[in-house]
């Protein structure tokens, strides 16, 4: 990584108010309803993690930081999901056949489902404790995103008039 | 750099993980595993003796039909080369275009297929396509699916009654009918007998549904008979093969089974 990139200094558990680690602990469990209910469709769920990104976006570092991870967390979950739903549609119309292919492609999916709601689990619990949790790739990804000072960051913002 | 090395570790665990599932077997591997030839063949045996007494099923002993048949199958195992399963073909006096393998290498032919074939090639067609479903296991599969290992291996005669009904009546998916018509087309290959009659046997069944209708049966009910006809049209035969007729006398044998309709 570059040293000319600067981070926001991460809040300390006792700066996080009350209603923030609520709302970065709803990032997870929301996901989960979302994908119980995108479970015929699984991209349903990842609508709905965007749409409780941006509603929280604003709110603060720590709540969007959790709300990126848990979706950027969601992505390959759900890749994966609908990738069986399709597969298996295909499978039902064309013939019936459940090649070792499929099988471990089963495998993967009931694993990568498995790792995903428990980790997020535990995010969640961390969350609400006001702490931060890094999962494997997303959580650098999701830090790097939400505490990367960037420029306009650093410049006040100057109103200028129209140019003539 | 990390980033990239983190998607790395992702993706190879997920492969290893799609690796180490398509290693364990299916459960249908399981039971066949289990199942022996031999065991196959034992229930095959009762299973004959429980068709019999159906009406619908009567066998036909007839020494012209019997010989023809087993010159037709001779030429086909001498073709398959090595295979666990005693192989018997049984012919069965019903008017019904029909054929269908039973557990263990029992193969029952209806009289009206017999009658319906121009050629003996065209009965060998057939049989090489039953010999697939057996050399498949396909037979012995449909019964673990539909009944069960163990309710199959009781030996209860009530259980037997239904085990040949379900034997003789339901129809394999398209995966196992497309496995054995190829089976079959290699076979005919080997055995110097020209797969293109596969295609007219078929295309003959087609044309008479009309007229025949209710009296086909297993052998046509599956659908897709179009794309099974065009596989059967379009399998490339090796240069080196030349076709050798079966030398039987069909007409005969197709008078004596007309006689026993009688």
């Amino acid at each position: 990584m570059n040293n000319d990139v600067s981070y926001h200094s991460l809040p300390q558990p006792n700066e996080v108010s009350l209603r923030e680690r609520e709302d970065a602990m709803g990032a997870y469990l929301m996901m989960f309803a979302a994908l119980a209910a995108g479970l015929p469709l699984p991209i349903i769920n990842l609508i709905a993690a965007i749409v409780y990104l941006y509603v929280n976006k604003s709110k603060s570092r720590f709540v969007y930081y959790h709300s990126l991870h848990s979706l950027y967390a969601q992505i390959p979950v759900t890749l994966f999901n609908a990738g069986l739903v399709i597969w298996g549609i295909r499978l039902f119309f064309t013939d019936l056949a459940i090649t070792d292919n499929f099988k471990g492609y089963v495998g993967v999916v009931i694993v990568a489902n498995l790792v995903y709601f428990i980790f997020s689990i535990i995010a969640a619990v961390k969350a609400r404790k006001g702490l931060m949790y890094y999962f494997v790739l997303f959580g650098k990804i999701a830090y790097q995103q939400a505490y990367m000072v960037k420029n306009e960051d650093t410049q006040a913002p100057v109103n200028r008039p129209p140019k003539m | 750099m990390r980033i990239l090395r983190d998607f790395l570790i992702l993706i190879a665990s997920a492969a290893l993980i799609w690796y180490l599932f398509t290693l364990i077997p299916s459960s249908k591997e399981n039971t066949l595993s289990k199942l022996k030839i031999a065991q196959e063949e034992q229930l095959g045996d009762k299973l004959m003796k429980e068709i019999q007494k159906d009406p619908d099923f009567k066998l036909i002993e007839n020494a012209t039909l019997d010989s023809a048949l087993y010159t037709i199958q001779q030429r086909l195992l001498h073709a398959m080369g090595t295979t666990e399963y005693e192989y018997r073909i049984y012919p069965f006096d019903n008017e019904m275009v029909n054929a269908f393998a039973m557990p263990g290498g029992n193969i029952l032919v209806s009289s009206g297929l017999i009658q319906l074939a121009e050629k003996p090639e065209e009965l060998a067609a057939v049989i090489a396509h039953e010999m697939g479903h057996v050399e498949n296991r396909h037979v012995i599969y449909k019964l673990i699916k539909e009944i069960g290992l163990s309710i199959l291996l009781t030996g209860d005669q009530m259980v037997l009654g239904e085990v040949s009904r379900v034997a003789g009546s339901s129809a394999f998916d398209r995966r196992q009918e497309a496995k054995a018509d190829e089976f079959a087309l290699a076979l005919l290959e080997d055995a110097h007998i020209h797969p293109i009659v596969m295609a007219s046997f078929f295309r003959r069944l087609s044309d008479e549904v009309g007229s025949y209708n209710e009296k086909m049966q297993v052998f046509m009910t599956h659908p897709h008979n179009n794309a099974r006809i065009k596989a059967a049209l379009e399998y490339k035969t090796d240069s080196s093969f030349s076709a050798e007729p079966i030398e039987l006398d069909w007409t005969q044998i197709k008078m004596a089974v007309s006689h026993l309709a009688e």
